[in-house]
């Protein structure tokens, strides 16, 4: 018995050496008129895969409007950017390994982030270990923060705040009647942890009351007893913070209970393009916050939705993924032009002094490399992700209630 | 005690799960590390073959596990058990292999969105003694119980069952009295992951699969064969009835952020009273 276990784990331990993949190549820029090289890690494979996609589409699109415009001027001269990719395969050590080779054998003069606290969050120490800028996004600025407690120079997080994004779930609620009851579903990744905290300090600020908490592991299924106690509760407002097969084995909990409350919320898993469609229905009204969403009047936003909400299947927050994706690329580009060379320390200066309208938004860094954007509340109505909560908490198209994927 | 029906029947599922990964360590002593893919691989078949034919997934479930059990047969055939002959380690190694790679084709064919397979009973309830459960488990318990007395039957009373048994006990005694061991040993594979495809039809219809889901599904199901008893088919469910009730018991009395802690701390623990597990004694393959 022993032996076999032994080799079992082994045999991981190997295979996930092997998929921590490799690079090779090298160089460095040198000032002369050769490409500009760019890395990014991005989880192009595994969980998190949709992430890396959009913000590869993002980021190549943003590098391509440079190089076919002839190059990017720096210092006068165009210069062609060359983007490398590499597949992290949604692990952390991965996305380290990767971001630590793109600089020392490929030359990478700036590195474009990954997604998520898990990813994101080695690729920054990386940033900070070899001074070179890192633009982070689609990576909540709390739990980014909370990954290096000394405070970040070289890595530049564009996203929103956790405790606003935890404010904009009660704004939303507040336009439909309920009896302010909330049940909560949090997991045990690092964003469940914080914002199940901060769901529960806020709750009462708003005036809602959290009737029963639930927490569990990551790769849940089994939600019976939960949604018995949430039910009984009598929650009508239900929050969850759980991964995308998590989501699917909670709806169907809580349709074989016939527990539907007037509104639930689904971050993480509810951002899932297409989630209504995965979820045989079950989905279709569920909320989520959200960093674009149509009517939210930002720069070029009929423009992206124009060329990419059918490839992507809807206006969903694949998209917005996409156009942060473009826009973070945009403020390394503008900062490399900025600082006339791509010097890292020139171009980490100019990134600082960041301050323009991007499709994302407004994009200006506060003193802890954040540039905090609003997030919005969403619903799920049919193929796309409506805005129900604009940026200023105010409400957007109607709301509809009670969700219907669970009646 | 509604808890305590839960847990039976979360555990009937885990148990169905498990069954083909017990057959195959029962036999060939083996630990087969793709067999979580082999039932998400079963889950993934069933979705194409109800969008194309409009079967529900449990129709579609005995074409998918014929399928699957052919594909097995040959993996086995031309590949396990060739490469058994270098060792024991060399074919768990090559089942890593073969997981690993079956993950990603799974991953460039369906992305890595989950899958939930729908049908009338996936999320509806019914009555048991005055305690409302899911339809989906129950379902799923009935038809592991029938896979447990199929194939303690097919095991014990049939020529089949006798040449499994003799190559399980002694290989290279088997073939020296004319038993075509390698084909034994591929008809069990494919048994095995015929078993698996209605084992993942099964969890995609209570909750839901992904491409890289197998792994939790293989964890889950080496701990219900542990627990059971190495090779015991009796023991796998009586294995996964304990791992679902204390799971589920564990979860609603102590926190479900324990989870884990409870269902490997019960495995460490049995590990350490009886290392062949609870139920060892009974019939084994």
């Amino acid at each position: 018995m022993r032996k076999p276990m032994l080799m079992a784990a082994a045999a991981v331990a190997v295979g996930s050496l092997l998929l921590a993949g490799c690079s090779s190549g090298g160089g460095s820029d040198d000032g002369s008129s050769e490409p500009i090289t760019i890395g990014a890690s991005l989880p192009l494979t595994g969980p998190l895969q949709a992430f890396g996609t959009s913000l590869q589409t993002g980021y190549e699109l943003a590098i391509a409007e440079v190089n076919d415009s002839g190059g990017l001027d720096v210092g006068g001269e165009r210069r062609e950017i060359k983007l490398v990719v590499q597949d992290n395969a949604s692990d952390g050590d991965a996305a380290s390994e990767q971001a630590r080779s793109l600089v020392l054998d490929d030359g990478a003069v700036a590195l474009l982030g990954p997604a998520t606290p898990p990813l994101s969050i080695p690729v920054s120490a990386v940033a900070e270990q070899l001074k070179v800028p890192a633009l982070i996004t689609i990576t909540p600025i709390q739990a980014w923060k909370g990954g290096n407690p000394d405070g970040y120079t070289y890595a530049w997080d564009v996203f929103f705040d956790e405790l606003q994004m935890t404010q904009t779930q009660f704004q939303a609620a507040d336009l439909i009647e309920t009896n302010k009851k909330v049940a909560l579903f949090t997991d045990q990744e690092e964003d469940g942890i914080v914002m199940g905290g901060l769901w529960e300090k806020v709750a009462p600020e708003a005036g809602y009351e959290i009737a029963y908490r639930a927490q569990f592991p990551v790769g849940n299924a089994n939600f019976s007893s939960q949604v018995a106690e949430a039910k009984a509760a009598n929650a009508e407002v239900v929050i969850a913070q759980v991964i995308p097969p998590d989501g699917i084995a909670l709806l169907k909990e809580m349709k074989s209970q016939g527990y539907d409350p007037q509104v639930m919320f689904m971050e993480k898993a509810g951002n899932t393009g297409g989630y209504p469609t995965i979820t045989e229905g079950l989905g279709e009204g569920l909320m989520a916050a959200n960093w674009f969403a149509a009517g939210m009047g930002l720069d070029r936003e009929q423009e992206f939705i124009d060329q990419f909400a059918e490839e992507l299947g809807g206006v969903n927050s694949d998209l917005g993924t996409l156009i942060y994706g473009y826009s973070v690329a945009k403020v390394l580009l503008d900062a490399i032009t900025e600082a006339g060379t791509s010097d890292a320390a020139a171009v980490n200066e100019a990134i600082g002094k960041t301050d323009a309208t991007y499709p994302a938004g407004d994009i200006k860094f506060d003193d802890e490399n954040a540039s905090a954007m609003p997030a919005v509340q969403t619903q799920w109505q049919g193929t796309d992700m409506v805005l129900v909560l604009d940026t200023e908490g105010k409400p957007g198209n109607p709301l509809v209630a009670p969700m219907a994927g669970l009646r | 005690m509604e808890l305590i029906i839960q847990g039976i029947l979360l555990g009937g599922l885990y148990a169905t799960t498990a069954l083909g990964m017990s057959l195959v360590f029962g036999t060939m002593r083996m630990v087969n590390l793709a067999h979580g893919e082999f039932l998400v691989i079963g889950a993934y078949l069933a979705s194409v073959m109800v969008v194309i034919s409009g079967a529900d997934p449990l129709i579609a479930a005995i074409p998918i596990a014929m399928l699957l059990g052919l594909a097995a047969y040959a993996l086995q055939r031309f590949v396990l058990t060739p490469v058994m002959a270098h060792g024991e380690e060399a074919p768990i190694t090559a089942t890593f292999g073969v997981s690993i790679a079956l993950q990603t084709i799974l991953l460039l064919t369906f992305s890595s969105n989950p899958l939930s397979l729908s049908a009338p009973y996936a999320t509806t309830r019914v009555e048991i003694g005055g305690i409302g459960v899911r339809t989906s488990l129950l379902i799923a318990t009935v038809i592991g119980l029938a896979m447990v007395v199929g194939l303690t039957l097919l095991l014990n009373r049939t020529s089949f069952g006798r040449r499994v048994r003799a190559a399980s006990l002694d290989s290279e005694a088997a073939g020296l009295v004319g038993i075509d061991v390698k084909r034994t040993y591929a008809t069990v594979m494919a048994i095995a992951a015929a078993s698996a495809a209605i084992g993942g039809i099964l969890i995609a219809l209570s909750f839901s699969v992904a491409p890289n889901s197998g792994t939790a599904w293989l964890l889950r199901a080496f701990t219900v064969v542990v627990i059971g008893g190495l090779g015991s088919i009796p023991g796998t469910l009586y294995g996964g009835l304990l791992v679902g009730v204390v799971e589920t018991v564990g979860a609603a009395v102590v926190g479900a952020q324990f989870r884990d802690v409870i269902v490997f701390g019960v495995l460490v623990v049995v590990l350490m009273l009886r290392p062949n597990g609870l139920f060892s004694k009974v019939v084994r393959v």
